[in-house]
């Protein structure tokens, strides 16, 4: 068993994914963070309070854990649905009435979605009273706030895509808000949003390119910013 | 006498943690087996919105002797022979699934990707096909219509005399 | 590091059995269970019957656009072993529409798409098209099939009728439905007198049960003044003036009277009034009932009417009979002192309120009187009530059930108005009809048939493009005059009361037809329309018969048939023997009642016609019950050769 394991981590193979050796010695360890692409994010010290569960609540890597949730159930529910107004309202119904898990990952999807807005923003205020906005960790604080708004939006666009009343009612009253927008901009704001003047087939794909797309990716990127600048700074 | 305590009860306390971590690890690995195979199960639709495998093809009197018509939606020739008895063809190249047409000036089908021929019994004649095209139960229902199947392959000499 | 880990154990189990959940639930579906419980119904049965494999199966109509999976359940839908199981087992009942291409909630409603009970056709709260409940099936017929007559759908039928009689469409914006003739008001206030003015307005159906008009709920001052408004026009319409009686009934001496009445007796049964008009409940109905009309109308008014009835009503469906002066007296004076209300109550005294006009105008226009009836330019609105176009699509949540418990459904709610229409709002115009229950499920049902569903045209069952056949020169006018079409179709157009005159001269005799017009008779003892007396001049019923000669034929009847004696027998025998017709036709007396008499065929009928009607008579008439023998044309040739030789 031993020599099979010596010989695979021998092997030109590993050697070319894994730099280093097994980490058995103090360099070896160091080397797996360092050249690791998800440890080497890990700060080079953590103080001993921010350890402490007490302390952060674990919020903010809940919310890490729900995005994952999130993509993984949003992927495979993207494979039952087809952001259309004819076929949108059934193919939700489809996935509760005759795919197999259809209900239950759409029902995931939905209280993670929940879940999320709920946890960000207790994080926010956990942040906001351990003071952790403080110099140097300022702009971090931006980006939070950043992430924030996105999962309000991520949440917000897949409001629309089961194309039933409340869905349409929804984004019916939120795109007028937009409308609300000073120095002439709103209608305008609106109408991009919507593709239209009325929450329509294009509003729709809009809505589903935002939610599927262009927000999680964004979202993305600001997270992996504010997860590289957490540990830098010392946090978990 | 402390010491001795001290040390039985870290023994304890690591068999108990080994205990509860491969109860949790266990469980994980369970949920996440589960997990992949219910994600198997969910990628496997369980209702398609195809058209259905039996269709109608119409009355036998809509059929002239010696005809070959094809039921586009159905990817199905129906073919009169000049017998005046009926089969159901398979559109479907035998070569790589393309859609055969017939050539009533020349009397064959012909699949137009890569050049496969068959006669109007199915039969190749030339072309890289493998086999011929293969012939479809088809009966005459109570209501005059004919009903062919396409999950049922019938041998090539199944004819319907109407 | 204990604690952790025990957490740790907790969390993890917990996450295995939530995500077990999952697929228990999928394992044990409801459907699942149908199908088991088929599957065991089915290996007790006697005869053979293909158990189900397990899965969900659906019809997807494309054209359609619909996806229902109700045969998940529903298993044993074509087995006809399975007529009496439990649902949802059951065989359906035979349709003419296959399952296959029309898939289950176009006729039925609820959610195709659902695996389960309750959301399938449980009462989902707010799902558009909810399942119709049994006795409102027939709307879903009624949303492809825009006909005058669907097949097998009695329930629609008598409701689009119901609707179109009771003129619904006066107030309401309805597709697919005619504005039936209705009294005009002009020259009311010298037709009827006050007093039964004001009782008609407060319960129409008190003097005539039969009668179209419904019961508007007026108060006590609002039918007075009403009819104080109405009143007010006495003058016919175009101005003409009402011509005086020859002598006066009531200054006549009482023994001339009783002779003038006991003429008229004669008279009005000669003319055969009751054909059309019913008396106290008996007879006709296709014009009101005669039996109180002494106490509604005046001598005077009637006299005017029954000598030029298109003047004092124009375009009403009333024949104008060739009476002499006399005759027309008699007639009068015998309906005046027949048609009496006895049990009339008489009205307290009466002085009419000085803004009685403005009130009753006020009134008339409210309750949109001018929808039906017209009177001198006061126009009424077909948008008074609410568009009824696509009433069959209305949801739940737009309708105001008011105070009622009765159950929140479209239907329930149609059906309850019908029955009360002021129920749901105190405000609310509509009058009553007084429709039985079964008449407003009717009404409902036809009703709910207007939906706004896109159906593909390929689907839609169509009426036949209304005739515009309108007779012309002396015959159109005599037609005009004796109202022929209230009770024949020509060529398309009429009303059928009696027969289709269409192809007549190829059916009857020239003879025959001019004779008939002299001395009118049924044709069939069992009904109660005749054909009336018109006292026709000899020139006018050779303009009726040449006319029909000439127009109402088919050449394709014509058949020469050889009165061979060895025919002739041959037909007798297949008469008597063969098919037995004399269980339903009479000869000499002796035979059933159900058809119409044969003794004089063969002056009557001509032999095309009765080859072709014996050989098929569907064809001609869709409704008979003379039973299609698929006789061959030898057999149907001996039948007429024996038929021409009744004279």
């Amino acid at each position: 068993m031993n020599r099979l394991t010596e010989q695979l981590v021998r092997s030109r193979v590993w050697r070319s994914i894994f730099r280093h050796g097994l980490p058995l010695s103090n360099r070896a360890r160091a080397e797996a963070v360092f050249y690791n692409f998800f440890l080497h994010v890990h700060p080079t010290k953590v103080r001993r309070r921010s350890i402490k569960f007490t302390y952060t609540w674990g919020l903010g890597g809940l919310s890490a854990g729900l995005f994952i949730i999130l993509t993984v159930t949003g992927a495979l529910l993207m494979l039952y649905y087809r952001p259309s107004i004819h076929q949108a309202y059934w193919d939700m119904k489809d996935l509760q009435f005759v795919v197999s898990s259809g209900q239950f990952l759409r029902n995931m999807h939905r209280w993670a979605a929940h879940a999320m807005v709920a946890i960000v923003f207790l994080h926010m205020l956990r942040v906001f009273y351990t003071g952790s906005y403080r110099p140097p960790k300022e702009f971090n604080w931006v980006i939070g706030v950043v992430l924030l708004v996105m999962t309000i939006l991520l949440s917000y666009t897949g409001y629309l895509l089961p194309w039933d009343q409340l869905s349409f009612w929804g984004i019916s009253v939120g795109t007028n808000m937009v409308r609300a927008v000073p120095f002439g901009t709103g209608d305008r704001i609106s109408y991009l949003l919507l593709g239209g003047n009325i929450v329509g087939e294009n509003a729709l794909v809009r809505f589903y390119v935002l939610h599927c797309f262009v927000i999680p990716v964004a979202a993305m990127v600001f997270m992996g910013i504010h997860f590289w600048r957490v540990r830098k700074d010392g946090g978990v | 006498m402390d010491k001795k305590i001290e040390e039985k009860g870290k023994e304890g306390l690591m068999s108990r943690r080994f205990f509860f971590e491969s109860i949790g690890l266990g469980a994980i690995s369970i949920a996440a087996i589960g997990s992949i195979a219910l994600t198997g199960e969910y990628l496997s639709p369980n209702v398609v919105r195809e058209p259905p495998m039996k269709f109608k093809a119409g009355k036998p009197e809509d059929f002239p002797a010696g005809s070959v018509t094809l039921a586009a939606d159905q990817k199905v020739y129906i073919v009169r022979a000049k017998e005046g008895y009926f089969y159901a063809l398979s559109a479907v190249c035998t070569h790589l699934g393309c859609i055969t047409n017939w050539k009533p000036e020349e009397g064959i089908i012909a699949c137009p990707c890569h050049g496969s021929k068959f006669d109007t019994e199915g039969n190749r004649i030339a072309g890289p096909a493998p086999r011929p095209l293969p012939r479809f139960s088809m009966v005459l229902d109570d209501q005059g219509q004919l009903v062919v199947d396409k999950s049922l392959v019938v041998s090539e000499e199944t004819t319907l005399k109407v | 590091m204990g604690n952790l880990s025990k957490y740790f154990a907790v969390v993890s189990v917990a996450l295995l059995i939530i995500l077990a959940v999952s697929p228990m639930k999928d394992f044990f579906r409801e459907w699942k269970g149908y199908q088991y419980a088929y599957n065991r119904l089915v290996a007790t049965l006697p005869q053979r019957v293909k158990t189900a494999e397990i899965g969900i199966k659906q019809i997807w109509v494309q054209k359609l656009d619909r996806v229902d999976r109700c045969e998940t359940c529903h298993l044993g839908l074509k087995e006809e072993a399975l007529k009496n199981a439990k649902q949802p087992f059951r065989t359906h009942p035979l349709i003419h529409h296959d399952i296959e291409e029309f898939g289950c909630t176009m006729c039925h409603g609820g959610q195709g798409v659902a695996t389960e009970y309750k959301e399938s056709i449980g009462n989902v709260k707010f799902w558009a098209q909810p399942m119709l409940p049994g006795n409102f099936i027939e709307a879903s017929c009624g949303k492809c099939h825009k006909e005058q007559s669907v097949p097998k759908a009695p329930v629609l039928n008598e409701g689009r009728k119901l609707i179109e009689e009771s003129n619904c469409v006066g107030c309401h914006k309805i597709e697919g439905y005619q504005k039936l003739w209705v009294p005009p008001l002009d020259g009311i206030g010298s037709k009827v007198n006050r007093t039964w003015l004001v009782q008609w307005l407060k319960n129409p159906k008190q003097y005539f049960s039969g009668t179209r008009m419904p019961n508007f709920l007026l108060n006590d001052e609002d039918a007075d003044n009403l009819a104080d408004f109405l009143m007010t026009f006495n003058t016919p319409p175009n101005n003409s003036q009402l011509k005086l009686l020859p002598s006066s009934l009531k200054s006549l001496p009482d023994a001339r009277k009783a002779k003038l009445i006991d003429k008229g007796s004669t008279l009005f049964g000669e003319a055969r009034c009751i054909s059309c008009h019913l008396i106290n409940g008996k007879g006709g109905y296709v014009a009101t009932d005669l039996g109180k009309i002494g106490s509604k109308v005046s001598e005077q008014w009637l006299y005017n009417y029954i000598k030029e009835p298109k003047v004092l009503m124009p375009n009403v469906q009333m024949p104008r009979y060739r009476f002499t002066e006399n005759d027309l007296t008699s007639v009068v004076a015998y309906m005046e002192s027949e048609f009496v209300d006895f049990d009339v109550q008489q009205l307290p005294p009466h002085t009419p309120d000085p803004a009685s006009y403005e009130k009753g105008l006020a009134l008339f226009k409210k309750y949109n009187c001018g929808g039906c009836h017209a009177l001198q330019g006061i126009s009424g609105s077909s948008e008074l009530g609410p568009d009824l176009t696509y009433v069959g699509s209305k949801k739940t949540y737009e309708i105001d059930f008011g105070n009622t418990k009765i159950e929140q459904t479209l239907p329930s709610y149609l059906r309850t108005k019908l029955l009360d229409p002021r129920v749901f709002s105190l405000v609310a115009k509509m009058p009553k009809f007084g429709f039985s229950d079964e008449q407003a499920i009717a009404v409902t049902v036809a009703l709910m048939s207007n939906t706004g569903e896109r159906i593909p045209e390929e689907y839609m069952v169509r009426p036949e493009p209304a005739s515009h056949f309108v007779p012309q020169g002396q015959f159109g006018q005599l037609v005009k005059d004796l109202a022929c079409q209230s009770c024949h179709v020509m060529d398309g157009t009429g009303r059928l009361v009696a027969t289709d005159l269409s192809m007549e001269a190829s059916q009857a005799q020239p003879q025959w037809i001019k004779a008939y017009f002299k001395v009118p008779y049924s044709l069939r003892p069992i009904l109660t329309e005749r054909m009336p007396n018109f006292f026709l001049s000899d020139a006018e019923i050779n303009v009726l018969a040449d006319y029909m000669e000439k127009v109402f034929v088919v050449d394709s009847l014509d058949r020469t048939i050889k009165s061979e004696p060895a025919m002739v027998s041959e037909g007798k025998r297949l008469y008597y023997e063969r098919y037995g017709c004399q269980s339903c036709h009479m000869i000499g007396g002796k035979g059933g009642y159900v058809g119409p008499p044969l003794d004089k065929a063969g002056s009557r009928l001509k032999p095309g016609w009765i080859f072709h009607w014996l050989k098929n008579p569907e064809a001609y008439k869709p409704q008979s019950i003379e039973p299609d023998n698929k006789l061959t044309d030898h057999e149907a040739d001996a039948l007429t050769a024996f038929l021409m030789t009744l004279k």
